[in-house]
């Protein structure tokens, strides 16, 4: 399903943030990337999602060559295969939650009762409706992962990536979380995370952890 | 220079220093794209003109989208104009009070094909992930930019040497048979019937065309059509418009004594022969294509009707033929 | 054609809203400047239009005399060789000049007219009969300027030879001409005569009315050759002649207009492009949640459509207001200047299509270019470099 083949990236010339980086990962598949901060982990995400391109070496996904895809389609890509939970949640805070997980779906203009389903059914599965309307900004921290992990989720996409999930959460919030999770892997959703946090380590439902250190794959 | 301090003309003069500006930028990436544009390469370079191609396509749709309403705004005002103008009763006599009326308005037509055209192109290499057209479709526009330019300094020269004190022809003397102009001179040899069948039969031959799936006919075809229309209907369609048997002019009709009809026609006969040209220009796929034909069919129609209905209405109201 | 994206259009509104103290601020000074703008043009447009109308009073064709570039008067008896032309209908000997007023430094326009003739407009005076020898009609400027001077019933003018001449003043002009009557005095012929110094059988020019608009070419050649030191103005040469005048006054205006509006383009270019942290992040979290840069282009171009075309309908509809409801007097000014005799009128509502056109064309569009660049550099950077 993802294949990453031979991966190199610069961000800065000569100085690399993955080095020859090969990773494959089934459909399905919970895959748990376990490593220090600047280890290259969240890189590995961003490639996945498309949101940059490799120096070297080729991201497959479904067959196809997304690291050559031009912006456009880049963006295209994502709209409909990736949900990304990001680190800071990167809410647009001075949105309401409704108009938040409604973003994604807005370049796509579908007709009105196929948009308000959708954000209403991804509203109601992570427990935000209530605060449909009230402004992001101020929420909590647990809510605002809720509508953060519900926009990743509001087009449906095959692959959920997570960087960091729960560096903002305290243990009670980290604890739900994990079982959000659960609830994705049970929908057979390819799912990649990214973190540090012991609390992902050995969970009974991650198929796999894999080590990155210094931008090798240990 | 008196003519150049009219609000309308200082309003076109305007938008024409924006689109230069603008115009220059588009150009200079385009330059750059057409030169060193390389979708398999990595470099810093590519990068920084795959951003470019966005500011690229972005000037030129904005310049689009303005010179499709100006142009009509543009003859407006030459018809205004021609209330000024000692002489002139319509549109044409202010295009002929200088050397460059002419000109500019066919450059300005030329350029709005060429313009559209290459949004289409555009459309088709925006649609398709190995952006192929990509080079060509800016190595098109750092071309079209002389023509563009050509239109802007034409425009300049035009509204500037205006003079309002002189006599100018008006369109009765300008379009008739008896003056030397090159339009007439090709009407008396050629017999207006002939060219009136020549009309019809161009039509059918595009529909047969269509039929036969000849996408290269069919464009030249309507390539044909674009002229044979507009002579027709300057000698033969437009004087039942008028009702009037020696009034041979591209322009009255635009004016409101006659529901401005002119704006109809032409825009049916641009959209009908752009589309027409379409389906052998643009590397679109069989199912745009497809829409191609439909639209230059459907606007083809629609114009040959309209100026049927005239000749028909006038014969059967009048019971003879001008 | 591509189908208008209302769930974006609605982003951008949202958006224009979360930016509240740049767009209020490039809000209003496009919608004054596109106010200002609409004010002149409308102005421009109830002049010509008010012009049009009184000119259909007008004579056809108006026949004078000239030495050394002044207009001389001329003998009353040509009229007869005037009206044997082919067409002409009727031919008025016209008596008019102006008398000034050195107290006020002013001039008044001093008009003779007999109470038959045609050329007397039939709402100029309400009781023509009034005018005597000895009367006179007054338009509204002269009247607040004899006020001024204490002259209420009657006025004494000082003639060329020294002497005084005493007039009652019968009436007041009507308000409705004031463009044309505001600084008139209405005399009768004979007393025009005496004011402005022309003799007994003479007449300053000739205005000529004719049945048969079309023969008017024809007929100005025929008077051409029977007096070919004449000057003659038609009346479409008056129309032409006062459309150029106020398309250029209105077009210096603009002339001003544009230096204004290149100031604004760079003004918007400078808004625009500051781009505060906020907007950056929100870019990239849009272009990570799957937009693309066209998206994005066109998310922002809809904000700067609805700003730009919000403040037009802003600045147009109070330009009506204020032309129309409140007379504009500061813009009226720069059309027909501010001598001390001022004319109050009140403007005619003219609806002309082609104006808003043009109103349109010199600002959505140019505030929509003030925004391209800027617009396209945000929403090119690299999502990496937005969301850090």
């Amino acid at each position: 399903m993802i294949e990453l083949k031979n991966i190199t990236k610069e961000y800065v010339p000569n100085q690399k943030a993955l080095d020859n980086v090969s990773l494959q990962i089934k459909e399905g598949e919970l895959v748990v990337l376990k490593g220090a901060s600047g280890s290259g982990k969240s890189t590995m995400l961003s490639l996945i999602a498309a949101l940059g391109k490799p120096t070297t070496g080729e991201v497959v996904v479904d067959n196809k060559v997304i690291s050559k895809l031009p912006d456009n389609f880049a963006a295209l890509y994502r709209r409909e295969n990736i949900g990304f939970i990001f680190q800071k949640f990167h809410l647009i805070e001075n949105l309401s939650v409704y108009e938040n997980i409604a973003t994604p779906l807005i370049p796509s203009n579908l007709p009105p009762k196929e948009f308000s389903f959708l954000v209403q059914n991804a509203m109601d599965r992570f427990e935000i409706a209530h605060k449909k309307n009230v402004i992001v900004k101020q929420l909590s921290g647990g809510e605002q992962q809720r509508v953060a992990i519900a926009r990743a989720n509001v087009n449906n996409p095959k692959i959920i990536l997570a960087d960091e999930p729960t560096a903002n959460l305290d243990a009670k919030l980290s604890a739900n979380f994990i079982e959000i999770l659960r609830e994705l892997k049970k929908e057979k959703k390819t799912i990649v995370i990214a973190t540090h946090d012991p609390l992902f380590f050995g969970l009974d439902f991650v198929d796999r952890e894999v080590e990155v250190k210094n931008g090798v794959i240990v | 220079m008196s003519g150049i301090l009219n609000p309308e003309i200082i309003a076109l003069l305007l938008l024409d220093v924006v689109f230069l500006f603008f115009g220059f930028i588009a150009f200079i990436l385009s330059l750059k794209i057409a030169l060193f544009w390389d979708s398999n390469a990595t470099t810093k370079r590519q990068y920084t003109l795959v951003k470019q191609s966005y500011l690229g396509a972005v000037i030129i749709k904005y310049i689009l989208a303005l010179k499709i309403p100006l142009i009509l705004f543009f003859v407006f005002i030459l018809d205004e104009l021609s209330t000024i103008l000692n002489g002139a009763m319509c549109a044409a006599g202010v295009i002929n009070a200088t050397p460059y009326g002419t000109y500019l308005l066919v450059l300005k037509i030329f350029n709005i094909y060429l313009f559209l055209y290459w949004l289409y192109l555009h459309k088709v290499d925006e649609a398709n992930e190995l952006q192929p057209y990509t080079r060509i479709k800016f190595a098109l526009f750092s071309v079209l930019f002389f023509p563009f330019l050509a239109e802007i300094v034409l425009e300049f020269a035009l509204f500037s040497s205006l003079d309002v004190n002189t006599l100018v022809d008006c369109c009765g003397t300008i379009y008739s048979f008896a003056s030397q102009s090159y339009l007439s001179v090709v009407m008396r040899s050629f017999g207006s019937s002939y060219l009136v069948g020549l009309f019809y039969f161009l039509f059918l031959a595009i529909i047969m065309s269509y039929v036969l799936k000849k996408e290269n006919l069919f464009a030249l075809l309507n390539l044909v059509f674009i002229v044979v229309s507009l002579a027709t209907l300057i000698m033969f369609f437009g004087t039942y418009i008028y009702e009037m048997p020696t009034h041979h002019c591209p322009f009255c009709f635009l004016q409101k004594d006659y529901n401005y009809v002119g704006y109809f026609l032409y825009t049916f006969l641009f959209l009908g022969t752009f589309h027409g040209l379409a389906v052998a220009f643009v590397p679109a796929t069989k199912k745009m294509q497809q829409s191609y034909y439909k639209t230059s069919l459907l606007f083809l129609s629609l114009y040959v009707l309209s100026v049927t209905f005239y000749v028909v209405r006038y014969v059967l109201v009048n019971g003879v033929w001008l | 054609m591509k189908k208008i994206n209302f769930y974006l259009l609605e982003y951008a509104l949202d958006s224009l809203t979360r930016q509240k103290r740049r767009n209020i601020f490039l809000f209003s000074v496009l919608s004054f400047i596109i106010f200002l703008l609409s004010s002149v043009f409308f102005v421009r447009n109830s002049l010509l239009y008010q012009f049009d109308d009184a000119i259909g009073v007008m004579p056809d064709i108006v026949v004078q005399q000239l030495e050394g570039g002044r207009v001389v008067s001329v003998e009353e008896d040509l009229a007869d060789e005037l009206l044997a032309i082919a067409g002409v209908q009727d031919v008025v000997g016209r008596v008019w000049g102006y008398y000034h007023f050195f107290q006020a430094n002013t001039d008044f326009a001093i008009v003779g007219v007999d109470e038959f003739e045609q050329n007397s407009n039939p709402n100029f005076v309400k009781d023509a009969s009034k005018l005597q020898d000895d009367t006179m009609f007054i338009g509204n400027g002269v009247k607040k300027v004899l006020q001024k001077f204490y002259y209420e019933k009657e006025f004494h003018f000082l003639l060329p030879d020294a002497t005084n001449m005493r007039l009652k003043i019968a009436g007041q002009l009507s308000k409705d001409s004031a463009l044309w009557s505001d600084d008139v005095m209405l005399l009768t012929k004979e007393s025009a005569k005496k004011v402005l110094a022309i003799d007994d059988n003479k007449v300053v020019d000739f205005a000529l009315f004719v049945a048969n608009k079309k023969e008017i070419p024809t007929i100005v050649a025929k008077i051409r050759t029977l007096f070919p030191t004449a000057k003659i103005t038609t009346k479409e040469n008056l129309f032409v002649e006062y459309d150029k005048l106020l398309s250029y006054r209105g077009g210096f205006f603009l002339l001003l207009f544009v230096v204004t509006l290149f100031t604004f383009f760079m003004i918007v270019y400078d808004k625009v492009s500051g781009v505060t942290s906020q907007e950056k992040s929100e870019v990239g979290i849009l272009k990570a949640i799957g937009w693309r840069v066209n998206d994005i282009l066109q998310y922002k171009f809809y904000e700067a459509f609805i700003l730009s075309f919000f403040a037009y309908a802003l600045g147009v509809i109070g330009a009506m207001f204020y032309v129309y409801s409140f007379d504009a007097s500061i813009i009226f000014d720069i059309f027909v200047g501010s001598s001390q005799i001022k004319p109050q009128i009140a403007l005619p509502f003219v609806f002309d299509a082609q104006t808003f056109f043009l109103i349109f064309f010199m600002s959505v569009p140019i505030y929509i270019a003030a925004t391209i660049i800027p617009t396209w550099r945000v929403a090119t950077l690299d999502v990496d470099e937005l969301l850090r």
